[in-house]
């Protein structure tokens, strides 16, 4: 007898199922990506039992005929293409014709449906692989598809189910995937006969997503905005301030597919690189809408990896678009609309008007129409609030004009001549100031409508960071000369970071040079350097690259924070009024005020509200 | 015991003696003065552990007695006090204040808890002219670093050789000398370090007086201005080898009105980064132009007369260390000695006075291009 056989039909569908649901959540996928296929503008979904007893989905769209839903379990069965051509052009979330035959190869399925409004329609129900009961049934125009005993005939698959509650957060994360980029639809969701989402078609894409994020976690969030080349990038993303813990709240979709793409997430990681603590992940939502033809998502059954042809430059593109998202810039239009979607290429997808008409993918408002709705409404951000009330404080204090000569000094208390300006009273009774060292470590700064925290080590490094960076891009170094040149002993390991860094400490402003053996001679450093020690900084930043305690995309990134972080001022120096104030206008007017290089956030604001609130005033 | 004197008199020694009650301290004993009646005088001492300050006070008394007095809160009471007769009492650790119809009483704390003076045998004592020392003070004291990880650049070296006295002070960026033509056989070969705090207290308190006593011991220094007694410990060296960091082959001299060149720095520099504060100096032989290029900031150039012996040369200096020299010269016109762009140079006063000598080191910042 022949090893090698084929297997059986019930067999090969069980397997192939295993690819397609995995879990209840997969299925919940499938029937609403149906739905949405078929043009629904309402969708309501039920579970119960965390989706194992039953996952019902019902929506109003297009509806299928008798006929239509004796095929639908088959597999490989659609309508949503005809040809293998038609691969290439797909704009429909599903084309593979597997889901319904998957679900139903391992669960019970019934489906009633129909394509005409006057409640005439039809209900099927499956089990296993074959129909058992057919007849005609009662439905408003559109389609129920109801999954019940999920995994009933593959005990180890639902012996690998995870915990009700996980099954439940993830059903609902995978609804949120779409609620969150179909602003027009309508969605419900009961889980158990409790309503957990009820939402009516919102006016705006922003709106939507702040009914689904929240309206505080929206605050946080900065519109994304972009076009590079055949790429449309829209979406909102938090401010860097505003972290989680994991990437639950990230939802990326390629032409509003939701996708875990590496290319894409790793961009996201890159363009929030050294402004965001390590193990910190920001809430995004982000729409990168790709050419048909440049993109394949044909690669994984359940379609959650797409393939896109270019992908360093699909990186590239994301990257610098939340990257000028997150600068200050570009941060004042907070009006969004999704990317467009009149790609050259996308007729070509709908060759047959009846297949453009059955695909009712719905359309994403326009920028204009969202123009249109919102005019030029300005949102004011966090960043553009903490400057705002800055600026606002500075001119009424009438203090813009404050002495330029200033720099972070330490206070030179024995240069004060005694009795004059050294008044008793003054030294004793202090000075009003609007700025306020805390612990010294910590800046307050009276705003207009709060209060401002500034870390002050933290925020130091990011000026020197960012300075340095500038004048690197310059090319302007300036190197204080010494009267009394440092002769540093290194290691091997030292002299070698040493050789291979030179050039980076030269534009930096260190005069560096070989001086026999493993020794060099500091001749001039940094002006205005502070933390020198006689040296001892050059060692420790030296030892940061050794150990690759530095953060950065590079080596010179690397050196640059490193000397930033070992030079800024530390924590626990007592800075002068005038200090405090050079180093928070000197941060207000870095790029990147929000979080030091290595990612730890530099700023906080407690607004007068917050405080109210705290005393029961509100 | 029971003292007597004026309010303006005793605000005034008290106001004299409070730069060195330091504001914060984890001593509570040091935010208190000692007041101590001795014989016929009456003498108030703070002392913050490296500066002691008494000032001796003529007054009416009756009995002896030394006290701790918390000092903020005497001198907000003395201050306000009418400009009357101040009768103050001591008595356990109470101190009452009279004074018209005002009445005090103030919780002081023991004398003994107040830090004593070590007594030292001097090593040496002199007595120099206010007036000379005074100038040397102000001539190198802006030069003192506050790098705290080099303590011995944190004071002023006095050091004595042939009868000189030399003072110099350096930051390691500037560097400023000055010798003192004298007749100091006693202190010869001597060098120590002294305190900016001191010298500073010091300054504010000879300007009536036409000597000063100083007396040198292991530790610590004394300045006796009869009426006011300075002693402070003295900063460990050793003090690094300065002789060998001033050039000898500087041959390029640039001499340049004083005034003019001061006005014009500072002109320029308003425009200068608040980092590098950062003015490039170029050197014709009949022009020096300064100028200031800040990106983000602006531009500024203006032109002197001068007189230039040697090659044109580019130089960036710092321009606050630049003005902190500038202010220290009295002459008219000053010369820069210079060599490379890169290299230390040298400013002193033209035709400078006939037995202080003045000299200045400055390093230049490199410049970006």
């Amino acid at each position: 007898m022949p090893e090698i056989h084929a297997l059986p039909e019930e067999v090969v569908r069980c397997i192939a199922a295993g690819e397609v649901v995995e879990r209840p959540a997969s299925v919940v996928k499938e029937l609403v990506e149906n739905a949405v296929d078929a043009g629904a503008k309402r969708i309501t979904l039920r579970c119960s039992g965390a989706g194992s007893k039953l996952v019902e989905v019902i929506d109003n769209g297009s509806g299928m005929s008798p006929e239509d839903i004796a095929m639908a379990h088959q597999n490989f069965s659609t309508s949503k293409i005809t040809t293998a051509d038609d691969l290439f052009r797909i704009s429909t979330y599903g084309f593979r014709g597997e889901a319904l035959a998957s679900i139903a190869a391992v669960s019970t399925i019934e489906i009633i449906s129909s394509s005409r409004s006057g409640g005439e329609g039809w209900a099927a129900a499956v089990e296993g692989m074959s129909t058992v009961r057919s007849s005609p049934a009662p439905h408003e125009k559109g389609t129920t598809v109801r999954v019940q005993n999920l995994f009933y005939n593959t005990p180890a698959r639902k012996k690998f189910l995870k915990s009700d509650l996980s099954e439940r957060k993830k059903i609902l994360e995978t609804f949120l995937s779409f609620v969150l980029v179909i602003p027009e639809i309508e969605f419900h969701y009961l889980d158990d006969g409790e309503h957990v989402v009820d939402l009516l078609p919102a006016a705006s894409w922003r709106e939507r997503v702040a009914a689904v994020l929240g309206a505080s976690t929206m605050k946080h969030m900065v519109a994304v905005q972009s076009k590079s080349g055949p790429l449309r990038i829209g979406g909102f993303a938090s401010l860097p301030t505003y972290t989680r813990s994991n990437r639950a709240n990230q939802f990326v979709y390629v032409n509003r597919r939701f996708v875990r793409e590496k290319t894409i997430s790793h961009a996201i990681t890159d363009a929030y690189r050294n402004v965001i603590p390590a193990k910190r992940f920001p809430v995004l939502v982000l729409a990168v809408d790709i050419p048909f033809e440049e993109v394949d998502v044909n690669v994984h059954p359940r379609k959650l990896e797409v393939r896109i042809k270019n992908e360093r430059y699909a990186h590239e593109a994301v990257r610098s678009a939340l990257k000028s998202a997150l600068s200050a810039k570009s941060e004042s239009e907070m009006i969004v609309s999704f990317p467009g979607q009149d790609f050259s290429g996308e007729g070509a997808g709908r060759s047959a008007s009846e297949r453009a008409k059955r695909s009712v993918r719905p359309q994403p408002p326009t920028a204009e129409d969202e123009h249109a709705r919102y005019g030029d409404l300005k949102v004011i951000t966090l960043k553009e609030r903490i400057k705002d009330a800055y600026t606002d404080y500075m001119v009424r204090r009438g203090q813009m004009d404050f002495n330029p000569q200033l720099s972070l000094r330490v206070e030179d208390v024995t240069r004060k001549e005694p009795g004059e300006a050294d008044d008793w009273k003054e030294r004793f009774l202090g000075e009003e100031s609007l700025f306020w060292q805390f612990n010294n470590a910590y800046i307050f700064i009276q705003v207009r409508g709060g209060v401002v925290i500034i870390d002050q080590h933290a925020a130091h490094e990011r000026v020197i960071f960012d300075t340095c960076k500038r004048n690197l891009e310059r090319e302007v170094q300036v190197s204080q000369q010494i009267l009394f040149p440092i002769h540093l002993e290194l290691s091997l390991g030292e002299l070698e970071i040493f050789r291979s860094s030179k050039d980076i400490f030269a534009k930096i402003g260190f005069d560096l040079e070989p001086f026999g053996g493993k020794s060099i001679l500091v001749r001039g450093y940094p002006q205005g350097l502070k933390n020198w020690d006689e040296g001892k900084l050059l060692l420790q930043i030296f030892d940061d690259l050794l150990h690759d305690k530095a953060p950065g995309n590079d080596h010179t990134e690397k050196v640059l924070a490193s000397f930033a972080c070992r030079s800024a001022v530390k924590a626990g120096k007592k800075l002068t009024v005038d200090e405090m104030r050079l180093l928070a206008d000197q941060l207000f007017a870095s790029e990147n005020p929000y979080s030091c290089p290595h990612g730890r956030p530099t700023i906080q604001r407690i607004s007068l509200e917050e405080i109210e609130r705290w005393f029961q005033r509100r | 015991m029971k003292i007597s004197l004026a309010q303006k008199v005793l605000t005034k020694k008290i106001q004299g003696i409070s730069a060195v009650v330091p504001t914060k301290t984890s001593l509570p004993i040091l935010s208190t003065f000692l007041m101590e009646v001795k014989k016929d005088k009456v003498h108030l001492t703070a002392n913050d552990l490296d500066v002691s300050l008494t000032t001796i006070v003529d007054c009416e008394i009756e009995g002896e007695g030394t006290i701790a007095v918390p000092g903020k809160k005497f001198f907000e009471i003395a201050r306000s006090l009418p400009d009357d007769t101040v009768e103050i009492t001591a008595e356990a650790e109470k101190l009452g204040v009279k004074c018209k119809r005002s009445r005090f009483r103030i919780v002081g704390k023991s004398a003994e808890e107040f830090p004593k003076l070590p007594e030292q045998k001097p090593l040496a004592s002199f007595t120099v002219k206010t007036e000379t020392i005074n100038s040397m003070i102000e001539k190198t004291i802006y030069a003192v670093s506050n790098d705290l990880t080099r303590p011995s650049l944190c004071g002023v070296l006095w050091e004595s050789k042939g009868g000189n006295i030399t003072m110099v002070a350096t930051d390691g960026h500037r560097l400023a000398k000055v010798d003192y033509e004298g007749d100091f056989k006693n202190l010869e070969g001597k060098e120590f370090i002294v305190s900016p705090k001191a010298l500073n207290i010091l300054r504010s308190l000879i300007d009536e007086k036409e000597e000063v006593k100083i007396s040198l011991a292991e530790n610590h220094i004394t300045f006796d201005l009869e009426d006011s007694i300075i002693y402070s410990r003295l900063i460990e060296g050793p003090f690094p080898d300065y002789n060998q960091v001033i050039p000898k082959q500087n041959e390029k001299e640039l001499v340049v009105n004083r005034e003019e060149l001061t006005d014009a720095c500072r002109r320029v520099s308003i425009l200068s980064s608040v980092i590098t504060h950062q003015v490039k100096l170029s050197i014709t032989p009949e022009v020096l132009t300064l100028s200031v290029n800040t990106p983000d900031v602006g531009e500024a150039v203006e032109e002197l007369r001068c007189r230039f012996k040697g090659d044109s040369l580019e130089i960036g200096y710092n321009a606050r260390y630049l003005l902190d020299i500038l202010k220290t010269m009295e002459t008219e016109e000053v010369a820069f000695l210079l060599d490379r762009s890169d290299n230390t140079g040298i400013v002193v006063p033209v035709d400078d006075g006939e037995d202080l000598h003045h000299q200045c080191l400055l390093m230049p910042l490199r410049l970006s291009d």
